[in-house]
C-alpha cells in the first residue's frame, strides 16, 4: 500500500496539475511546520501559489 | 523510520559514553532494555524524546550527568549528548543533540538551555559522506512529526487514557495528528483565509478604470476622425472657392473695357502672396531671434563680471593677459619685448622677475583668458541680437504695411467692378466676392479645425498614456484573479475529498484496532466487537451487544489502547518504531502472554523497557525468536550511575 503521503496527493488525482501542486506543497508545508501551534502561513502559502501560477502561464 | 544506533554521554545518570545498537533483522525486530525500577529506564526513553524532539524532559531534573559535573572543574563546561541513527525511506540520518552547562562553584551545574541545544540532524551520502540538513525540526516532522511522537514513545503505563469514556477527544485528536488529518485542515483553512485576502485585494484594485479610458479614446478617436474629414471636405471647399475665383478672374480677364482692371487686380494678389510669404518668414526669424533672447538680456550682468575680473588683474590677483611663458622666455634671452637687451640686476629684468612671481599657473591664464573672451563675445552676440531684431521687426512692419496698401488697392478695384454699369462685370464681380468670402470662411474653419485636431490628438496621447498605465494595472488584476482561483479551488479539493478520506480511515482504524483487540485480548470469546463511531468513541462491545468501556480493567484498558495505537499506525503506514517504557506493568500474565505473542507484529520495530517482573516465563519466551538485542541496564548505588550492558555476550 502506497505511504499515506502518497494515498493523501492520490485522492487529488481527478484535479488539474495546477491544483495538484498547490495542494502537495501546501500539505509538504503545514506538514514541516505541524509542531507550531500557529505557524505563520500567508507569505508561504502566497509563495506557492504565484510559483505554480507563473508556471502555469509560462506552459501556456 | 528504524533505530540503529543510540549514543548516551554524560545523560543524566549515564555518565561518559555509552553505546547501544538496534539491529534489525526480518524476524528479529524487538529490542529489550532489562532494568530494575530506578536503573535508567526512563532516562533512557527520555533520551531518545529530548534528541529527536527536543521533549520529554520537562520535570525530570537535570539531565547532564551529575557524576560528570562532580569531576569537572569550577568555571569548566560540561556537555550532555545524545546521537540517534536511523533509517527512514532507505535513507541513513544522524540526529544529534547537546546540553552545555557550566559547573558552579557550590559543585552544581547551570545549564544553558535554549542557546546551542538545537537539533542537528546528518544525511549520510552514498558515498559515506554525510550532509546536514538545514531544517531539521522539519524534516523530523516530516518523517515522524512530534505531535504523534507520544503515539509511538510512550510509557506503557499510560497509555490506557484513550479507553477511558472521557477521553473520546483524545481519540479523535490522536488519529487527526497520526494520519495527517491535521495537516489537511489547516491546509484547507489557510487556503481559504489567503483566497479571502486575495479577493479582497482583487476588490480594492478593480476600478473599471482601464474602461473608461477606452471609451474615451474611443470618443476622442471619433472626433479626430470627424475633424479628420470635416478637414478633408474644407480642403476640397477650399480648392472649389479657388477654382471658382479662378475661373470669375479669367471671364473677367476676357471681358472688354476690364481687362486692363482685372490684369491690376491679378498683379496685386500676386504681390500679396509673396508678400504674404515674406512675412510669414520674417515672423519664422524673429521667433528664432527671441529663442536666443536671454543674451540681450544679461548685458549689465556680463559687463559686471567683467569689471570683477578688470579688478582681479590690477590687483595682480590674476594675470594681465601676458603669459607665464611668455615672460619667462624674455627672462631667458635676456631681451625684451621691444628688442633691448637687459641684464640680470637691472630694473628691466626685476620687473619681469616680480611680474613672473606674481604670476599664476597656466591653466588658470587659459581659464582667464577663455572667460574674458567669452563674456566678451555673449556681449557682442547680444548687440547683435539686438540689432538682429530690430532690423527684422523693421522689415516686418515695412512688409505689414505694403499688404495694407495692396490690400486697399485691390479693394478699391474690386468695387469698381462690383460698381460697374455692365452688368455682367458686376455680377462677376460679386461672384467672385462671395466666392472669397466664403473662401475665407473656408480657411478660417480650417484653422480652427486644425487647432482642434492638435488638441484631440495631444488628449489621445495623454489617453493612451494612462490606458499603459491601466492594462499595466489590469494585467496585475488578471494575474491577481487567477491567484485567487487557485487558492480557492484548491482549498475546495481538500474539502471535497477530506471527509470521505477522514471516514474511510476511521473505518480502517476501526477494523485494524478491531484485529488486534481480538488477537491481543485474553478475553476473546467475551468481547465481541471494537468499535470507533463517527465521532471517535473508542469501544468495545460484549458478547451481550453492549458497550463495556466503563467494566474494561485497567489492563485491558491498556490492551485495547495499545491495539488502537498500533491499529493507527498500520493505517497510517507511517514506519516508526514502537518504543514502550514499562508496557506490561500493570497486565496479568495472561494479558501479557497473549500481547507478547503477538506484539512483534504490530510494528516494524519495538523497543521496550521492561522490569525482570513485567517479562519473564511465558511472556518471555514469546518475545525470545523475535529478540534482535537484549541489554541490561546496570545502576551502581555507589556511584549512582547506570551502565548500559549487551546480555548475551
Amino acid at each position: 500500500m502506497a505511504s499515506l503521503q502518497q494515498q493523501v496527493l492520490d485522492l487529488f488525482a481527478k484535479y488539474d496539475d495546477d491544483v495538484r501542486r498547490v495542494v502537495a506543497e501546501v500539505l509538504r508545508f503545514e506538514q514541516e511546520n505541524i509542531h507550531l501551534k500557529e505557524p505563520r502561513y500567508s507569505k508561504p502559502i502566497l509563495e506557492i501559489i504565484e510559483q505554480v501560477a507563473r508556471t502555469g502561464d509560462e506552459n501556456t | 523510520m528504524k533505530l540503529e544506533r543510540v549514543i548516551l554521554r554524560d545523560f543524566r545518570q549515564y555518565f561518559g559514553e555509552q553505546q547501544v545498537r538496534l539491529p534489525q533483522h526480518d524476524q528479529r525486530n524487538v529490542i529489550l532494555f532489562h532494568g530494575v525500577n530506578g536503573a535508567g529506564k526512563t532516562s533512557f526513553f527520555a533520551a531518545l524524546n529530548w534528541c529527536l524532539y527536543g521533549a520529554g524532559t520537562e520535570n525530570i531534573g537535570q539531565l547532564i550527568s551529575k557524576e560528570a559535573v562532580r569531576r569537572a572543574e569550577v568555571g569548566a563546561e560540561v556537555v550532555a549528548e545524545v546521537k540517534v541513527w536511523f533509517t527512514h525511506d532507505r535513507q541513513r540520518y544522524i540526529a544529534s543533540r547537546q546540553l552545555r552547562g557550566i559547573k558552579q562553584s557550590n559543585g552544581s551545574v547551570q545549564e544553558l538551555r535554549g542557546r546551542d541545544d538545537e537539533l542537528v540532524l546528518m544525511r549520510t551520502r552514498y558515498d559515506g559522506q554525510s550532509e546536514r540538513i538545514q531544517n531539521a525540526t522539519g524534516m523530523m516532522n516530516a518523517i515522524l512529526p512530534s505531535n504523534v511522537r507520544t503515539y509511538f514513545l510512550f510509557d506503557g503505563e499510560k497509555i490506557e487514557q484513550f479507553a477511558r469514556p472521557e477521553h473520546a477527544d483524545e481519540v479523535k485528536f490522536a488519529i487527526k495528528q497520526v494520519l495527517n488529518f491535521e495537516a489537511i485542515e489547516r491546509a484547507q483553512r489557510h487556503l481559504d483565509d489567503v483566497a479571502r485576502d486575495l479577493r479582497r485585494e482583487l476588490k480594492r484594485q478593480a476600478t473599471g478604470e482601464l474602461q473608461r479610458l477606452v471609451a474615451q479614446n474611443d470618443e476622442a478617436r471619433g472626433r479626430e476622425t470627424d475633424l479628420l474629414a470635416r478637414l478633408s471636405g474644407l480642403k476640397h471647399e477650399i480648392a472649389a472657392a479657388e477654382r471658382h475665383i479662378d475661373e470669375v478672374n479669367g471671364q473677367l480677364r476676357e471681358l472688354e473695357g476690364v481687362q486692363a482692371l482685372q490684369r491690376e487686380y491679378d498683379l496685386y494678389t500676386d504681390q500679396m502672396a509673396q508678400r504674404d510669404r515674406e512675412l510669414q518668414a520674417l515672423t519664422s526669424r524673429i521667433r528664432d531671434i527671441a529663442s536666443g533672447g536671454y543674451v540681450a538680456l544679461i548685458g549689465s550682468a556680463i559687463s559686471h563680471a567683467q569689471a570683477l575680473l578688470d579688478e582681479k588683474r590690477q590687483r595682480g590677483e590674476i594675470p594681465s593677459n601676458i603669459r607665464q611663458q611668455f615672460i619667462q622666455d624674455l627672462l631667458d634671452r635676456q631681451r625684451c619685448i621691444c628688442g633691448r637687451p637687459f641684464s640680470d640686476h637691472d630694473a628691466a629684468h626685476t620687473h619681469l622677475a616680480r611680474l613672473l612671481e606674481t604670476s599664476v599657473p597656466s591653466s588658470l591664464e587659459d581659464d582667464v583668458l577663455q572667460t574674458s573672451g567669452s563674456l566678451r563675445a555673449l556681449l557682442d552676440r547680444g548687440t547683435q541680437l539686438r540689432s538682429d531684431l530690430g532690423d527684422t521687426m523693421g522689415n516686418k512692419v515695412q512688409l505689414e504695411e505694403t499688404l495694407t496698401s495692396l490690400y486697399a488697392r485691390r479693394d478699391d478695384i474690386k468695387r469698381q467692378m462690383g460698381d460697374s454699369e455692365h452688368v455682367e462685370v458686376s455680377s462677376l464681380a460679386q461672384q467672385r466676392e462671395q466666392f472669397q468670402v466664403d473662401l475665407d470662411n473656408y480657411r478660417v474653419e480650417q484653422g480652427r479645425a486644425e487647432m482642434q485636431l492638435e488638441q484631440v490628438r495631444a488628449e489621445i496621447a495623454d489617453l493612451e498614456r494612462q490606458i499603459a498605465v491601466a492594462e499595466r494595472s489590469e494585467r496585475r488584476e488578471q494575474v491577481l484573479l487567477r491567484k485567487v482561483d487557485l487558492a480557492q479551488r484548491a482549498a475546495d479539493a481538500i474539502k471535497a475529498v477530506y471527509e470521505t478520506f477522514a471516514e474511510t480511515k476511521r473505518r480502517q482504524i476501526e477494523e485494524r484496532t478491531r484485529e488486534i483487540f481480538h488477537a491481543l485480548a485474553w478475553k476473546g470469546e467475551h468481547f465481541q466487537d471494537v468499535r470507533l463511531s463517527t465521532d471517535y468513541q473508542l469501544d468495545v462491545i460484549d458478547r451481550y451487544g453492549l458497550p463495556t468501556r466503563p467494566e474494561l480493567s485497567a489492563g485491558e484498558r491498556q490492551v485495547l489502547s495499545l491495539s488502537f495505537i498500533a491499529g493507527m499506525a498500520q493505517v497510517a503506514e507511517r514506519e516508526a518504531p514502537i518504543v514502550m517504557d514499562t508496557p506490561f506493568g500493570r497486565l496479568s500474565s495472561a494479558h501479557r502472554e497473549s500481547i507478547t505473542a503477538h506484539l512483534p507484529t504490530l510494528a516494524s520495530q519495538l523497543v521496550l523497557f521492561v522490569t525482570d517482573e513485567e517479562l519473564r516465563g511465558p511472556s518471555l519466551d514469546n518475545l525470545t525468536p523475535h529478540i534482535a538485542a537484549e541489554y541490561r541496564l546496570h545502576f551502581d548505588p555507589a556511584t549512582s550511575c547506570t551502565t548500559i550492558e549487551e546480555m548475551g555476550q
